[in-house]
């Protein structure tokens, strides 16, 4: 009996870390929640919630093109040129704009390669907001990577949705392999 | 497949029974060959795999499952974002930008992502080339991204700063006692030509005119009978019959884009002019030839002797006249009779012969040719003078040249007689090389000053049709290169860049005769934007002066030739005059009519392997006497008996990591024959060495299997039945279930007129770059493992010294009932809702059985991975395609990648798809617009009504596979006796 138990106990603890695996494994390179910190301590929170910029006067490509775009560092000082001037962070991007040498950010979002997607197709034809991917980004202080940008959250969206047009969409498996993967 | 050729029954051992017509088996012996079967799966399996025994299967298997917790610890890297500094307001982040400009004469469009060139297309505002491109334009990107080029000017080998450079050249040059001589190419810019022109004048530089393969004997004869040293320029739109005496005027001959267009025009059967007649008379198999309606294999002497007579029988001239042969006196009364009988027709011969050009210049005029299908144009521009470029040579030898300026060309290499170049050179005391990279020429050189590549520089060039095109720079210089006219500029103490040269250039002397622009900034802009720009002030055509060509005739009648076999010298499509041989994408692409690739090879005939057994492979010594070369031969139908044929542009000695020391130098066979360069008439002797050097060939099989893969039929049969030759020859019982419920949205097809392809392969290119799909190198294609996306199928039919051959594009088919889909056992290979059988990168597991299911063998699986380390040439690549990584299968997407930039076009515009608003990369680049692609679905689209077309078929449509590309039913324009 005591063995029966023991192997019992033995099976459920092996299939219990198996489980465990298993979730964990599949949130393996989905990064959500990544906040690394930037060179530059740039507020979302004080641009796009306090002041209420438009997300898209600093992501200029957002509706034009596969990236959104990262603000060129000159763009900065349109304003900062006459406001915060003497903030140390200011002077950063001041610098960067004298010297040449530009700021290099580091990267939150990313899709691997062989995902296509494209900013202007949701940004533009289908007037999605940028909240609805990115998060409430006029509450972040420092900017993270909210949602999980992984394979199912794209389809399932897509299927609740029902936001492509019809021939797209219409076949049960969500849509076809090459519609991104290319 | 007409009709009237013998029917043999199916060679296979598959029981089938069904007939086989007339195409061939083998090229070698016309027969099954089944032991060919056993050697494909050589070195397939080779010996990079590992150990096979139990315990290193353990050990290998132990590692893999224990290293596998480990990729869960792997911290993701970080990655930079680094933004622009200044916002560039016409450049957004993954946004194709286009620019035009002009390759080497051919107005292209340059396809610029971030600021990197990735893809040459054609100039669609250009009415020379409407869009089409060749090999060489589309290869053209990579050689800009050559990491081989030159870095810094040098002066002996030493690196030097440009000003430097400019002020020891311009002390040499002053310091030089003799002439002073720049040689270039030929010269089409007119403000190239101005910028020379002051070099003559305030430097006393004389300006000689180089080319490789000149066309020196057409630009003669222009002189003499039309007093305009200028090449010909033919309107074969307008021709109802063409008659060539070896030109390859859809390859390497004459102005080849606009030729094509023309041509092609004409072949679509139901033109309301009718499909032209297109004669052939050559010696060894040209890309052209391979097209011909009538095609016949004559030696050289055979060639001038019928012209002598064709000479005769349309001018009355009998001067020209020899006793011919039986079969050569059918053949000149044949031209003789097509020409008199059609209302409007061209001759043309690539013989360098001046006599021979003015003969054929006769001929023209009597046919009343010139003006219409034929004009000469003087211009401006500089062409190549044989003479000129000879006697420099000797002058350099006898010390009298002190400065020799070398800019684009490569004679060290190039000239009939590189071994006296070479040593002339070293009685030069200063001499400049322009090279982009080091070649032949530039390390004779004391002076080195690298050019930047055409995409880096600024330029313009007068083509046909009255047409300027414009070379803007769609790159910064990747390299410490300058443009070699601003080297001059220095020379000559000139301030600012070429551009500005060049704007003044065309501000004071071009633009005020243009009309219709409310100023010079407004034309220019447009001019650039366009790339092309008609300016009829700088072209004029001139008429023929009445000379006689009776004593040419009678010259070429008297021509003595060698003893021994004929050593003939041709230009390859992709490889031409071997300028561009450090380019891995037009070495690997197969060459039209051998199908071989990374080599050259001496072709001979069938009927001489026979006589001295040889096989293709076989490596052989021709010898000329004072030159030899020893490569493999090949055994290449339609060859003269008494030929044999060596391609140029191989043999490199310093060209780069691809081009150097592959294959073997055949200029030196050219020879230097009454003032000009003869490239046919070189004789000497074959032997054999014994040693083997199997051919890279991409196609190794050349049956069709008893099966109409292609159809075909006369001219005379498809205007009495448009759908003549278009009845399926089998029927299979069915397999696949019903048709795939595929009606709804947009459903993609492809239609390609086997009639207007030439085969010349430029899709096959193009497909090469957009897809970013790898060159896999000599020993990989020779191992049938080549990676092309597409491929150009070619069958010979026929007798062997004359044989009909067909081209034949075969990519994926896009099936329907896709084969390959059933056996996937991963789902990696599955159909869309619009129609495509689309391969799943990420999900293949390599287990290639869909590529043993395809009936059409157009999967590639990648082997390696294969070299994108390259820090430039990885610039090249097509940043919304993935590179494909080891045991992946790939194969035609139909360019998806287009397909969805082209949707998402249309929605972000918020209208609906046109026809036209996709394009795939293969398409796009046909010089004949033979491939059609678009949604069949559009019943206004071309697609939809070609694929109503009678002669529209589907190749192996007996499987009931349901191909979604199609083909239409090839139309020779042969009468029943001449077959």
């Amino acid at each position: 009996m005591k063995k029966l138990i023991g192997a019992f106990v033995a099976l459920a603890a092996f299939g219990a870390l198996g489980a465990y695996i298993v979730v964990q494994a599949r949130h393996i390179g989905y990064n959500q929640g990544y906040q690394p910190d930037q060179p530059v301590k740039f507020s979302h929170k004080l641009h796009a919630g306090e002041l209420k910029m438009d997300c898209q006067y600093c992501h200029f490509a957002a509706d034009k093109g596969r990236h959104a775009g990262i603000p060129p560092t000159e763009l900065c000082l349109n304003c900062h040129t006459q406001v915060k001037t003497n903030s140390p962070e200011i002077k950063k991007v001041q610098e960067a704009v004298d010297s040449g040498e530009n700021i290099q950010w580091n990267r939150v979002n990313f899709l691997p390669d062989y995902a296509y997607f494209n900013h202007a197709q949701h940004v533009n034809v289908a007037q999605l907001d940028c909240k609805q991917c990115h998060g409430p980004v006029d509450e972040m202080e420092i900017y993270y990577q909210h949602e999980k940008l992984n394979m199912g959250w794209c389809i399932n969206c897509h299927r609740e949705k029902d936001i492509a047009p019809p021939e797209d969409h219409k076949r049960a498996s969500g849509g076809d392999c090459q519609k991104c993967h290319y | 497949m007409s009709d009237n050729k013998n029917d043999k029954t199916c060679g296979t051992s598959c029981g089938c029974g069904t007939p086989v017509e007339g195409y061939w088996q083998d090229v070698e012996n016309k027969l099954p060959t089944e032991a060919k079967t056993q050697e494909f799966a050589d070195g397939e399996f080779d010996s990079f795999s590992i150990k096979k025994d139990r315990r290193s299967f353990l050990k290998i298997m132990g590692f893999s499952v224990s290293a596998l917790p480990l990729t869960g610890c792997v911290k993701i890297p970080v990655r930079k974002a680094i933004p622009y500094l200044e916002k560039n307001p016409t450049q957004y982040p993954g946004v194709a930008n286009y620019y035009s400009t002009t390759f080497e004469g051919s107005p292209v469009m340059i396809k610029v992502r971030e600021g990197r060139p990735i893809k040459a297309e054609g100039n669609k505002l250009s009415t020379v080339t409407e869009g089409g491109t060749d090999a060489q334009i589309q290869a053209s990107i990579l050689d800009l991204y050559d990491s081989n080029r030159l870095r810094s000017a040098s002066i002996d080998g030493k690196d030097v700063e440009w000003d430097v450079f400019d002020n020891k050249l311009k002390s040499a040059i002053s310091k030089a006692s003799g002439k002073k001589v720049l040689v270039t190419k030929n010269v089409t810019s007119p403000s190239q030509l101005k910028m020379i022109a002051e070099l003559e004048s305030k430097l006393g530089f004389d300006h000689v005119v180089y080319e490789p393969v000149s066309r020196y004997g057409i630009n003669k004869a222009n002189e003499r009978a039309f007093g305009a040293f200028a090449p010909n320029a033919y309107f074969l739109e307008d021709a109802d019959t063409i008659v060539s005496f070896g030109a390859d005027f859809l390859g390497t001959f004459g102005n080849n884009l606009q030729q094509s267009r023309d041509y092609s025009k004409r072949r679509v059967p139901t033109n309301p002019k009718g499909l032209n007649k297109h004669i052939h008379v050559e010696a060894v198999m040209t890309l052209t030839g391979s097209n011909a309606d009538s095609r016949y294999t004559r030696s050289i002497q055979s060639q001038r002797a019928v012209l002598g007579s064709v000479y005769a029988g349309i001018t009355g001239d009998t001067a020209g006249k020899s006793k011919l042969s039986e079969a050569d006196q059918k053949l000149a009364d044949f031209v003789v009779k097509q020409l008199k009988s059609s209302k409007t027709s061209v001759l043309m011969s690539d013989d360098n012969n001046v006599d021979v050009q003015l003969m054929v210049a006769a001929i023209n005029k009597t046919l009343g040719n010139y003006g219409k299908t034929i004009k000469v144009i003087k211009t401006d521009a500089q062409y190549a003078n044989d003479e000129q470029f000879n006697q420099l040579v000797k002058d350099m030898a006898a010390g009298k040249v002190g400065v020799a300026m070398f800019l684009g060309t490569n004679p060290a290499y190039n000239f009939h007689d590189p071994k006296a170049f070479v040593e002339a050179a070293s009685k030069v005391s200063t001499k400049v090389s322009f090279a982009l990279s080091a070649d032949e020429t530039s390390s004779l050189c004391n002076f080195v000053a690298p050019d930047n590549h055409t995409y880096e520089s600024w330029s313009d060039s007068m083509g046909v049709e009255n047409e300027v095109s414009f070379t803007q720079p769609v790159i910064q210089p990747l390299f410490g290169s300058r443009m070699a006219m601003e080297t001059l500029m220095a020379l000559l103490n000139k301030e600012g860049t070429f551009h500005d040269y060049m704007v003044a250039n065309w501000k004071k002397n071009i633009y005020p005769a243009i009309g219709g622009f409310s100023n010079f900034d407004n034309f220019w802009n447009k001019a650039l934007h366009d790339g092309v720009v008609k300016v009829d002030r700088m072209f004029k055509e001139v008429s023929y002066r009445n000379v006689s060509a009776n004593a040419s005739a009678n010259a070429v009648k008297n021509i003595k030739y060698g003893e021994g076999l004929n050593v003939v010298v041709y230009q390859k499509f992709a490889i031409r005059d071997g300028a561009m041989a450090n380019n891995p994408l037009l070495h690997e692409m197969p060459d039209p009519i051998t199908k071989a690739t990374w080599d050259n090879y001496i072709m001979v005939s069938p009927s001489f392997a026979k006589a001295n057994s040889i096989k293709s492979g076989d490596v052989v010594k021709v010898d000329a006497g004072t030159y030899n070369v020893t490569l493999p031969a090949a055994v290449i139908p339609g060859i003269e008996a008494n030929t044999v044929g060596v391609a140029l542009g191989y043999g490199r000695t310093r060209s780069g990591k691809v081009g150097t020391g592959m294959g073997a130098n055949a200029f030196p066979f050219a020879t230097f024959v009454n003032g000009s360069v003869d490239y046919n008439t070189s004789f000497g002797k074959l032997t054999k060495t014994g040693a083997h050097r199997g051919l890279a060939l991409s196609q190794t099989h050349q049956s069709m299997e008893g099966r109409d893969i292609v159809r075909e039929t006369t001219y005379e049969k498809f205007e009495d039945d448009n759908g003549a030759g278009n009845k399926p020859k089998m029927k299979l019982p069915q397999i696949y279930p019903v048709n795939h419920q595929l009606q709804e949205g947009h459903q993609w097809a492809m239609a390609i007129d086997l009639n207007t392809c030439t085969g010349c392969s430029t899709c096959v290119v193009a497909c090469n770059t957009e897809n970013n799909v790898p060159v896999v190198g000599r020993t990989e294609v020779h191992r049938r493992r080549d990676m092309h996306w597409m491929r150009i199928d070619r069958y010979f039919a026929g007798d062997e010294q004359e044989p009909e051959t067909v081209h034949m594009p075969m990519l994926c088919q896009h099936c329907e009932n896709a084969p390959c889909e059933n056996v996937c056992p991963v789902l990696a290979t599955v159909h869309s809702s619009d129609g495509l059988n689309q391969q799943v990168y990420n999900r293949c597991i390599g287990t290639r059985y869909c590529a043993n299911n395809c009936p059409y063998k157009v999967r590639r699986f990648n082997w390696f991975n294969y070299d994108h380390s390259d820090e430039y040439a990885r610039l090249a690549l097509n940043p919304d395609v993935s590179v494909r990584s080891r045991g992946v299968m790939e194969k035609c997407s139909f360019c998806i990648q287009r397909i969805q930039e082209g949707k998402l076009k249309a929605k972000r515009e918020r209208r609906d798809l046109q026809p036209g608003d996709i394009q795939t990369a293969c398409q796009q680049s046909c010089p004949t617009n033979a491939i059609v692609f678009g949604d069949m679905n559009d019943k206004n689209s071309p697609i939809a009504k070609l694929l109503e077309n009678p002669r529209t078929y589907s190749v192996l449509e007996e499987l009931n596979v349901k191909p979604r590309v199609n083909y239409m039913v090839k139309v020779r324009n042969k009468s029943e006796e001449e077959a």
